[in-house]
């Protein structure tokens, strides 16, 4: 027991020493959330986001999966476009609907190895699916639109972010004259992220693989339902970036609480995004 | 040794270079990612007057060296690091003073087709090159720069432009404010 203890602490300490040992800046690259950096201006992504989970509505393993692209247009903007599909909703897999999200920095307060940032946002979904669970998102789910703020503040080894939104539903349903409406079209939606570099120690290639470890905390409240109000999950995530081109994040989300009637309480996901550097610039 | 190293780098540097400015050593800022430095390198690679630029990932430094013959230009530095959505923490540059020239304080002297304001100085003139940084706004993060203008009385220290305390510069003519 005693030496378990004294294995586990001499782990502890190590670990400790590579979080403290400088220099080597953090990465804001959360796997859950945006941070308020952008991508490198002039750069575009291409990345595939897969999820795995059990829903409510049978005991086979379902699947979600996001292919999108992001453009890093200039130093202020950048813009992704993604596509849904899934089998989540139990009628087989199909193309669920689409996404546009664009992001506008207008705050760097920049130093070496520390720097604050700030964005804001908007997205807008179209989604097929059918209404039928008060858990309101854009990725997939239902068709709406959402707008927010980002602050991101990055020390050393550390990245820490905040972000707050509003989502509104925009499914036909909105506009039906039942009253109360059984269906959430308002929801509040904020999340704080942060991400600690773990490896490199030392960063001297730019091939050397990169290893981050990441939590989050997501959480929504709906603001147009009595009950079905809302929910809060923690996400772990670690992060591998292989020769600063390919970023590999493997995550699992979990409910903390809830009243609603979620699809799903919990989810797997796993992604792999691609970096072209430079590739929108005028040569 | 490494300062042997060094004293020989630099003369080869002197002999090699006609031109003013042989090399500069440029620090990022605002990195948020692996990719983040390798997009900063690129963007620099691209500068026209760039010859080489090679990297220390460590300590965020670019090490650039000029082509010879040509016309280095250091506001094109900060723009393609700006344009790439990062920030310039520090330049330093490495130049050949005209002979018998010695930077003064709050004097301006003309190194190639450039005006430098050096805001502090030795006194004596320097037997070889000299290494200064430049610290008008973009070149330095903006509490630095302002620290800077605010220790000189000189208007142009605050916009990098002559003005009425330097016209013999030519007016309006862009002038670096740099310390030793």
């Amino acid at each position: 027991m005693r030496e378990a203890f004294f294995t586990m602490s001499k782990y502890l300490y190590l670990l400790c020493g590579a979080l403290l040992a400088k220099p080597a800046a953090a990465q804001e690259l959360y796997p859950y959330t945006e941070p308020a950096s952008n991508m490198p201006a002039h750069s575009v992504s291409a990345k595939l986001t897969s999820m795995v989970m059990r829903t409510v509505h049978s005991p086979d393993l379902r699947q979600r999966h996001m292919p999108e692209v992001m453009f890093g247009i200039n130093k202020k903007w950048m813009a992704h476009a993604s596509l849904n599909f899934s089998d989540m909703h139990g009628e087989g897999f199909i193309w669920e609907g689409a996404r546009l999200y664009g992001k506008y920095r207008f705050l760097s307060l920049d130093g070496v190895h520390r720097h604050f940032r700030m964005a804001a946002f908007a997205a807008a979904a179209y989604s097929r699916n059918h209404l039928d669970h008060n858990e309101l998102n854009l990725m997939g789910d239902h068709s709406g639109v959402q707008g927010g703020l980002i602050a991101t503040q990055l020390i050393d080894r550390w990245a820490f972010s905040a972000t707050g939104s509003v989502v509104q539903g925009l499914a036909k349903e909105r506009w039906a004259k039942v009253r109360p409406q059984p269906y959430t079209f308002s929801a509040l939606q904020y999340a704080v992220s942060a991400g600690v570099l773990v490896l490199p120690r030392t960063y001297t290639d730019y091939r050397q693989t990169n290893l981050n470890l990441y939590v989050e905390l997501l959480g929504n409240r709906n603001l147009d339902l009595r009950s079905e109000r809302y929910y809060l999950d923690l996400a772990p995530a670690v992060q591998l970036i292989f020769n600063s081109t390919g970023k590999l994040n493997l995550g699992y989300r979990f409910e903390l609480g809830s009243d609603i009637y979620r699809i799903s309480r919990r989810q797997f996901m796993v992604s792999y995004e691609h970096i072209f550097l430079g590739a929108l610039k005028r040569r | 040794m490494r300062t042997l190293i060094l004293v020989i780098a630099f003369l080869c540097g002197g002999v090699a270079a006609q031109a003013q400015f042989s090399r500069a050593s440029l620090q990022a800022s605002g990195l948020t990612c692996s990719m983040c430095s390798k997009a900063v390198k690129e963007a620099l690679e691209q500068v026209p007057f760039v010859e080489k630029v090679q990297v220390d990932i460590k300590n965020q430094k670019y090490n650039l060296s000029f082509r010879p013959d040509s016309t280095v230009d250091f506001d094109a530095l900060v723009h393609a690091v700006d344009d790439a959505g990062f920030s310039v923490a520090a330049l330093q540059v490495t130049a050949e003073l005209p002979y018998g020239a010695a930077p003064a304080k709050d004097e301006h002297l003309k190194i190639g087709t450039q005006y430098f304001h050096f805001l502090n100085a030795p006194g004596t003139a320097p037997a070889g090159p000299v290494t200064f940084s430049i610290v008008d706004k973009g070149f330095v993060p903006a509490k630095e720069h302002k620290k800077w203008s605010a220790a000189s009385k000189a208007a142009c220290v605050k916009t990098g432009r002559a003005a009425a305390c330097c016209l013999r510069s030519g007016a309006d003519a862009r002038v670096f404010h740099v310390i030793i």
